[in-house]
């Protein structure tokens, strides 16, 4: 990491976090509780919605980065994990924090499947056959959800709903902590699969140069369907928790699914490491968006910075130019 | 050891190679000539699967080759030291090397293959922990040689390593080949340097507009008129 990246980082959560606020004097009368711990408050929500972005980004960054494939069906991949933990936590009574593992599972194997059924057949024939197959996904995935699960919202509930844990003047969820420390253990084995397995080795080699890794004798195929799966396995460990933070109904993916498109784009493509930053950084402008100026303004102000980095430095914060 | 038997190929609906034969005998350093866009490029590409033949047969230690998946053919014990490196950029120099081992034999080796290669390029075992794309052009393409010599090759094709190299550089990765050759791997090479390339080889074969024009002994070759004439300025 250089310089360049760190101060660009600083002055990127300077502006996420000064530009709603300043927007907010000139459209709004400020709020009137607008006191530390409110601050606080803003801040440790903003970087809860901010894991489940980087849990979400991180597999589609995965994804793009090793087959170059854009999966816009991301965001039902998430939904459809919610709902598993859902019902694993319901039918079989396990403690919703430990479906996680069952979900991830679960739809690590349906990725595994649609990699090996739909999007092999496509790979490398046309970058239109592919963006249409997975946008297809969406309705098709969608559907069956609303078929087997109807469109009514369910959330999980966690068995620790009602527990606060205060520090000094903040009090949090205990579920929000979880949710942190779920996402950093996930990240954490992420991170370790990537750069110290043999695996993950093969897989960033078959990301940065795929025709030098089928010289290795990699076999890049059963790359991309690992790939696929574990990108998908993280997608649904994102859907559980923000089922268990907030309702869910089977349409409820294709939002945060653009999002992480904005995430990838804004920490750099392909990049591990801007995918974790750029998740958080969004979380965090979103959310004090939503407190300062009104919900209907967070998107706004998301994507007019996802302009501005992509005016300034069009390859991202970790970016790098194409080799 | 590699016997290539009157092959075709082609990028979509545009023919690149004509019947080209060729073959290689074990412990051999074979050189193909030709000037750039003759199709030695798409040559190797098709012998190592990235391209597939549209007809005649690629045979490996008597098995045909042609049709199998590239990793199945690097298995078998070839490995193709690609024109211009193609380097992992942002992994290091180990990094690198440790993909070149990717069959279970190679694995078990890999130590001591690093330990050699690291005799023959001193200079990559002081870079270890540097990433590859921090490297010299030179430095980089002993990189890929020497990731191509972690999978323990039979059969080691190399895609124009002077291209782009100062001659003081050229003249340290031929010695290389050399060395390498002489630890009993068959070498391959492709090249547009034929003076170099017909001092080391035993034979040679040139490649003009996808079609083998002559083949024969280093020293035919370079006795030879149109050799004199388009390539040595004669």
């Amino acid at each position: 990491m250089n310089r360049v990246n760190i101060v660009g980082i600083i002055v990127l959560i300077a502006i996420a976090i000064a530009s709603p606020i300043i927007a907010g004097s000139f459209f709004a009368p400020p709020p009137a509780f607008i006191g530390p711990e409110f601050l606080v408050q803003i801040v440790a929500w903003g970087l809860i919605i901010g894991c489940i972005y980087v849990l979400l980004a991180s597999g589609l960054n995965l994804i793009f980065g090793v087959m170059k494939v854009v999966n816009f069906s991301h965001g039902e991949f998430m939904i459809l994990g919610g709902y598993v933990s859902y019902w694993v936590s319901i039918l079989v009574g396990l403690d919703p924090y430990l479906s996680i593992f069952v979900s991830m599972v679960v739809i690590g194997l349906v990725g595994v499947l649609t990699e090996r059924v739909c999007f092999r057949r496509v790979l490398g024939t046309s970058k239109l056959n592919e963006i249409i197959l997975s946008l297809g996904l969406i309705y098709v995935l969608q559907n069956a959800m609303a078929i087997s699960w109807t469109d009514k919202p369910i959330q999980i509930r966690s068995p620790f709903e009602f527990v606060t844990v205060s520090f000094g003047v903040v009090r949090m969820g205990l579920d929000w902590l979880i949710v942190i420390g779920v996402t950093v253990l996930i990240m954490a084995g992420f991170y370790i699969l990537i750069k110290r397995t043999e695996v993950g080795r093969a897989m960033r080699a078959t990301s940065q140069n795929r025709s030098a890794a089928m010289l290795m004798g990699i076999n890049v195929e059963r790359m991309d369907m690992f790939s696929f799966g574990l990108g998908t396995a993280l997608a649904a460990t994102a859907g559980t928790l923000l089922a268990i933070l907030a309702p869910i109904t089977p349409q409820a993916g294709a939002i945060p699914a653009l999002k992480a498109f904005t995430i990838i784009v804004l920490g750099g493509l392909g990049s591990t490491i801007g995918a974790v930053v750029g998740g958080l950084v969004y979380g965090l402008v979103e959310n004090s968006t939503i407190v300062l100026l009104g919900a209907t303004w967070k998107d706004a102000i998301a994507f007019a910075i996802l302009i501005l980095v992509l005016i300034i430095r069009p390859t991202g914060l970790f970016g790098e130019k194409e080799a | 050891m590699l016997d290539i038997d009157s092959v075709g190929a082609s990028y979509g609906n545009v023919q690149i190679l004509w019947n080209v034969s060729l073959s290689v005998k074990k412990g051999e350093i074979v050189t193909v000539l030709g000037p750039n866009g003759a199709g030695k490029t798409t040559l190797v590409k098709t012998i190592l699967g990235l391209l597939h033949a549209s007809s005649g047969s690629i045979e490996f230690l008597g098995k045909r080759i042609d049709g199998l998946p590239t990793y199945r053919i690097v298995d078998m014990g070839i490995a193709l030291v690609p024109e211009g490196r193609e380097i992992f950029p942002r992994m290091t120099v180990h990094e690198n090397l440790l993909l070149g081992a990717q069959s279970k034999e190679a694995k078990k080796t890999k130590d001591d293959s690093l330990e050699r290669i690291f005799q023959i390029f001193p200079v990559l075992k002081e870079r270890r922990k540097q990433l590859a794309q921090t490297l010299s052009g030179g430095e980089q393409q002993m990189l890929a040689i020497a990731r191509g010599l972690m999978s323990k090759p039979k059969l080691l094709i190399m895609d124009e390593p002077s291209l782009g190299l100062a001659p003081i550089l050229v003249q340290k990765i031929f010695k290389a080949m050399q060395e390498i050759n002489e630890k009993g791997v068959t070498i391959l090479l492709v090249e547009q340097n034929v003076h170099r390339a017909l001092e080391i080889a035993s034979r040679g074969y040139i490649i003009e507009a996808g079609k083998m024009v002559l083949a024969g002994e280093w020293d035919e070759l370079l006795a030879n008129e149109h050799v004199k004439k388009a390539y040595l300025g004669l």
